[in-house]
């Protein structure tokens, strides 16, 4: 799980995190993400993901 | 998150009020991903001049002292002909040849896999790489970086644009991807 938490202190207009969804059960049956903000006229974002089984209109990242 | 075909969305933080892109994302269960987010939310409607990337990673373990690294290049501002990528293990007697070329924006690299230098030469405390990139055809650096990745590691390197500027960033993300 360090693979998403290393990439925070990395810089420039940028900003990496991620999420796990490990109380849902066996991580097999998960897809895992980690986004990158490499947008660089946009200042700082926050995420959200709506879906049949997403977390619907939870902020999953907030860069 | 479970599989399935989801719409992420980017909205300026803090207020969340502003929408900058919203895309469809498809996922599939027990992969990893790095999604991107580049290209430009002042022009174009509705962030339509945002690009949103899912690249599926391949966390399998290298071989027994080997790195890995992929190359991301999310720079709009790179040379348009793309980039030659560089990484040598140091000291860098020469520049020798591009592990990776003509790396256009927009596309990812195969995962390249090196020898762990440190078991190369282990009288050389200066250990690691040098991460050189050029325009592609080019030996002149547009920047380097010193690169020091653990033995049996995977690295994703993305390159990317200065934040509010109009030129490729000097400094590459490094994110590691298995350690």
């Amino acid at each position: 799980m360090s693979r998403w938490l290393k990439a925070l202190p990395l810089t420039l207009a940028l900003a990496a995190l991620g999420i796990f969804a490990t109380s849902c059960g066996s991580s097999s049956n998960l897809a895992q993400i980690r986004f990158v903000h490499a947008i660089p006229d946009a200042n700082a974002l926050d995420i959200a993901v709506y879906g049949p089984q997403a977390v619907n209109g939870t902020q999953l990242f907030s860069t | 998150m479970p599989s399935d075909t989801d719409t992420i969305e980017g909205f300026v933080n803090p207020t969340d009020t502003t929408e900058v892109f919203s895309d469809a994302v498809n996922w599939s269960a027990g992969v990893q991903y790095t999604v991107i987010a580049t290209g430009f939310s002042a022009t174009g409607a509705n962030g339509s001049n945002v690009v949103l990337w899912s690249i599926p990673d391949d966390n399998s373990a290298p071989a027994s002292n080997y790195v890995e690294f992929r190359v991301i290049n999310a720079s709009p501002h790179s040379p348009p002909g793309g980039v030659d990528v560089y990484i040598d293990p140091i000291p860098v007697q020469s520049m020798g040849n591009p592990v990776l070329s003509g790396l256009a924006y927009q596309q990812v690299s195969e995962y390249v896999s090196l020898a762990f230098f440190p078991d190369n030469n282990s009288n050389n405390i200066n250990y690691g790489y040098e991460l050189y990139v050029t325009q592609s055809g080019s030996t002149a650096p547009i920047f380097s970086q010193y690169l020091d990745p653990a033995n049996n590691t995977i690295h994703t390197l993305v390159l990317t644009d200065v934040q509010g500027g109009n030129a490729m960033n000097p400094l590459a993300l490094e994110l590691t991807d298995l350690d």
